[in-house]
């Protein structure tokens, strides 16, 4: 269930409007010609997320959905964007020191 | 074996100098030392000359390059500290600009203090002049160090002076991480300036922000190795070559906090979980579950955990280990109201068809979904859920449910159950899911698959549909529905109105034409038994337009019907006519329709049209010979249920099966099964008994059990057998993975019988179908006893069998008790002695146990009931005694209720 909500790049608890906002934000980043993996996998998330009916059959059913627990498992540790962040040279230069001091 | 190995590290140990050496050779054996590398031991030969004879340039030259290797050799090996002692001694023995190569020159500026640096660079240009390579290194250490002040006694022309300032002007940038900005700025820095790996580094961290890592990496190769940032940006430029080539993380990704946001090492701890699990180290796990938990989702640890909870569940249920350990497990990870949902959700999960799990989990619903609409939706859907549940597997509830000690009458109310009907049971739960959730399509569509055989069962099915209906005002589904249950019920004007309603909701949905062709056909229908062709046949004109595929059998009926009773067309040339591109199936179909048709109502010239019909049928039945098992099949597929109203009780089998017994060998298996299951009923037992027992010779394996499991089964109907044996052979003599096929077969045939049968396949637990009496087998002595014959050489009644029976029957002594039914002993003690009553009460209470009836279904109870009551003595008995408990019958247990009054 999480795991849907942290590939739409959203938290739980947004309203109906809110993820469909979200949702086509994704799709128009990875249209499904160029990203189509990416493309089904934010599909099916907000197929499971959309309406609040749809989000308590996924909260109450998925672990029943869930086929290959390796996958999945994968899957969720993966669905969390990993954003690059801005850093400045200070940061990188003692970032750099860190590595000096390891090797 | 220790002596060996210090003598080894003796012998692997510094090489101490001869003291006899002279200067000469300790120089000479140190220089070569130094060249092999060895820096350490090279200087031990050198500080023994600094100790004969001093410092002097020589031996300050020698040392200043052994003391520069080993400063570069301890860094290698990451021994920072003391690498950063030797700097000094570096800086102590420096030679002199003209003893030093540029590299040396170079390594010898990272030692000393950056003023220190910049002064001797300055000297190095009045020597040697300018040097790109020294050049570089002083960028490195001014970007570094930021000690710009150094550069003031450069000359303007010095590049390093020269393209400081654009550096300066990008400084601020770079430390916001303004990178795309600081590129611009640096784009006046050539490709010889001692800033370009500075330009170069701008553009390659450029590059990442704006997520292209081909620019950045090709930036990224243009860096020279000493470059001081180098070694994170081949981390990064590591750890993005991973992403694309397999997308998992290594140890690159510990250094690279500062470049991203998010759980970097979540995939990392995710697989270490996977290791732990496959171990068996259900311990081990709680640690790293939390782990994970916390660096996905740090802003709510405990649903990230419930989340990994959920998904490795059945591979916990798979290891077998799931009951204690994955208790245990989401225990300790957990709060407890968390926890206790968690595992109460599993087993609602596991079993979703047992109603106090399915209880158990409701209650604990509001920690799941605080929200009041949101926890009636859920609420709803698990309802729902347990109806399809049941539904689809088969398993019905047995009476036995309503019994006060049952552990979900505490849920109830959260289930929906008002009644202790088991008819009404399902329709409850489903209301009650409607109820919680209107809008839920779903739960109305479920309703019509529901078993509505009672009138009360009929009638909340009737106001479910007509709240649909009112509802969703543009759906003609509820409308459909409830014309389906009118036309069952025979309310045709009722289904005639809702219809008109689907028809201006959907007036091209393919349901409302299929429904209005069918409404058209039952109007055409009555028309003719009312001699009114006037009006029939523009019925069935309109039915023909609608053109539906799935009436075409008995519209051509209808019409044949019409025309030979309207316009006097002789019945084979009416059928001629209608049926001219029929495939043989529709023919034969169509025949037995019309045939049943006229058997069934008083047509003109009845007797005459039958007896062609018949021979005509006959005649063409015969041909099935020629047809596949698929098209045999689709010729004794029973009508749809909506054709009743238009041929109640028809049976295509029977009437295909009466003309041609034979037809069913033109099917294989798979179809004759298919087709028992469709169309199981009494009067056709013995001839798919036949049927069966020919098949099953010759055949071995799974086809000849589920085979033998039905002849079995339609035996027991058949009234050929009883008790459990036959069936406890055959599935006992099954391996595991048959089980399976046979407890489908088992709960496909529940469908078709009652009583003990009934449970019996509905649970795949034949036990029950045992006589109640351990010791005696009643069926068989009844059996038995009914061979015999009384004095005159008749055979025994089955009054007189009872009652031979019961004489060895142990009867409840209570019904021995001849005071109690002495009609003319009016005891009033008895009757107001209320301790008595229940005395009395208790002493059945007592024989139940005994007899080993508690806790069995309802049926089993009444027949044993019936069995006891069967002699006409303990009959009045009975009543006597059921008479005489009323006052305390709120006292009395389920079973002796039933077996007393024959209900609970």
């Amino acid at each position: 269930m999480l795991n849907y909500f942290l590939t739409l790049d959203i938290s739980p608890g947004l309203s109906d409007e809110k993820i469909r906002e979200a949702y086509i934000h994704l799709i128009k980043k990875h249209p499904p010609e160029k990203d189509p993996e990416g493309f089904q996998k934010i599909n099916n998330a907000f197929e499971a997320i959309k309406d609040k009916r749809s989000r308590a059959r996924t909260r109450i059913f998925f672990p029943t959905t869930v086929v290959d627990h390796e996958q999945s498992l994968m899957a969720f540790a993966g669905s969390q964007r990993i954003n690059r962040r801005r850093a400045g040279l200070s940061e990188l230069i003692n970032a750099c020191r860190k590595i000096h001091k390891e090797l | 074996m220790r002596k060996k190995k210090n003598k080894k590290k003796a012998s692997k140990g510094v090489v101490h100098p001869d003291p006899r050496l002279t200067v000469k050779q300790l120089c000479m054996k140190g220089s070569q030392l130094l060249s092999r590398g060895n820096a350490a031991e090279a200087l031990s030969f050198f500080k023994q000359v600094e100790k004969k004879t001093g410092r002097n340039d020589e031996i300050d030259a020698y040392l200043f390059s052994a003391y520069l290797l080993y400063h570069k050799q301890l860094l290698g090996k990451g021994f920072v500290s003391e690498s950063s002692a030797i700097k000094k001694e570096v800086c102590e023995y420096f030679p002199g600009i003209d003893k030093v190569s540029e590299e040396q020159m170079a390594a010898y500026f990272k030692c000393c203090s950056g003023e220190g640096a910049f002064c001797a660079y300055q000297y190095y240009i009045t020597k040697k002049g300018l040097s790109p390579v020294l050049e570089q290194t002083l960028a490195d250490l001014l970007l570094q160090k930021q000690c710009w002040s150094n550069l003031d006694g450069f000359d303007a022309t010095v590049p390093l002076k020269r393209d400081s300032e654009a550096i300066k002007q990008a400084l601020p940038m770079m430390e916001e991480g303004k990178w795309e900005e600081a590129r611009d700025v640096l784009g006046s820095i050539t490709r010889q300036s001692p800033f370009a790996p500075v330009r170069m580094f701008c553009r390659a961290m450029a590059a990442f922000y704006e997520e292209d890592d081909t620019t950045f990496l090709r930036a990224m190769a243009l860096i020279h190795e000493d470059f001081f940032l180098k070694p994170l940006l081949d981390n990064l430029a590591a750890a993005l070559t991973e992403i694309k080539d397999d997308g998992k993380r290594s140890n690159v990704w510990q250094h690279l906090d500062c470049f991203f946001e998010g759980p970097v090492m979540a995939e990392r701890q995710a697989r270490d979980l996977l290791f732990e699990l496959n171990h068996k180290s259900a311990a081990g796990c709680a640690e790293k579950i939390k782990k994970l938990a916390a660096s996905i989702y740090p802003n709510d640890v405990d649903a990230a955990i419930m989340e990994i909870i959920s998904i490795l569940w059945r591979s916990f249920s798979d290891k077998g280990y799931y009951e204690n350990s994955l208790s245990t497990l989401i225990n300790k990870l957990l709060p407890k109201d968390k926890a206790d949902l968690m595992i109460s959700k599993f087993v609602f999960l596991q079993s979703a068809k047992k109603l106090s799990d399915v209880g158990a989990y409701l209650a604990l619903l509001p920690v799941e979904f605080p929200n009041r609409r949101e926890q009636h939706i859920a609420h709803s859907l698990i309802l729902q859920s347990t109806v399809s549940a049941t539904l689809n597997k088969n398993v019905g509830f047995d009476e036995s449910l309503f019994d006060g000690r049952q552990p979900w009458f505490p849920y109830a109310k959260l289930l929906g159950i008002q009644s202790t009907d088991i008819d009404m049971m399902l329709v409850e739960i489903l209301r009650e899911s409607i109820r919680l959730d209107p809008d839920n399509r779903v739960g109305y569509e479920l309703l019509s698959r529901l078993p509505n055989n009672s009138k009360e069962a009929k009638k909340a099915v009737e106001e479910i549909l007509s709240a649909m209906m009112e509802r969703f005002v543009d759906d003609p589904y509820p409308c459909l529905e409830l014309a389906n249950l009118y036309y069952d019920k025979n309310a045709f004007r009722k289904a005639e109105n809702v219809l008109r309603i689907a028809m201006e909701r959907a007036p091209h949905d393919n349901r409302v034409l299929d429904r209005h062709a069918l409404a058209l056909l039952i109007s055409a229908d009555k028309n003719i038994r009312h001699e009114r062709y006037h009006l029939s046949w523009p019925d069935l004109e309109k039915a023909q337009q609608l053109k539906r595929k799935k009436h075409v059998v008995f519209l051509a009926a209808k019409r044949v019907i019409h025309r030979n009773q309207a316009e006097n067309v002789s019945i084979e040339k009416a059928i001629d006519l209608e049926t001219l591109n029929f495939s043989m199936v529709d023919y034969l179909r169509t025949l037995a329709i019309i045939l049943a048709d006229f058997q069934n109502n008083l047509y003109k010239n009845r007797a005459v049209v039958l007896s062609g019909l018949s021979g005509l049928f006959k005649k063409q039945i015969i041909k099935t010979g020629s047809m596949t098992s698929g098209e045999i099949k689709a010729l004794l597929a029973p009508i749809e249920k909506q054709y009743r109203v238009l041929l109640p009780n028809f049976s295509m089998v029977q009437m295909c099966t009466r003309y041609n017994p034979k037809i069913c060998r033109g099917l294989n298996d798979e179809d004759f099964i298919s087709i028992i299951d469709q169309v199981l009923e009494n009067s056709l037992l013995t001839l798919i008994c036949n049927e069966l027992n020919c098949r099953i010779k010759n055949k071995k394996g799974l086809k000849s059990r589920v085979l033998e499991f039905y002849l079995t089964v339609i035996r027991y109907m058949n009234g050929e057998i009883i008790g459990s044996a036959h069936f406890i052979d055959i599935v006992n003599g099954a391996p595991a993975s048959e089980r399976r096929h046979l407890e489908d077969a088992s709960h496909r045939l529940a469908l078709h019988a009652h009583g003990i049968l009934r449970t019996a396949l509905q649970k795949f637990e034949f036990g029950i179908l045992d006589p109640l009496i351990p010791d005696i087998n009643m069926m068989q002595m009844v059996e038995e006893l009914e061979k015999l014959e009384d004095q005159k050489g008749r055979p025994l009644s089955r009054g007189e069998v009872f009652n031979h029976l019961m004489e060895n029957y142990p009867v409840p002594s209570i019904l021995e008790n001849d005071e109690l039914y002495d009609d003319d002993d009016d005891d009033d003690d008895y009757d107001d002695d209320y301790y008595e009553l229940k005395s009395m009460a208790e002493q059945l209470e007592e024989f139940i146990d005994n007899e080993g009836i508690r806790n069995l279904p309802n049926n089993i109870i009444k027949d044993f009931r019936n069995l006891m009551r069967s002699s006409p003595q303990n009959r009045r008995r009975f009543d006597d005694l059921a008479a005489e408990l009323k006052p305390v019958t709120d006292q009395l247990s389920r079973e002796v209720k039933i077996f007393l009054y024959g209900k609970a």
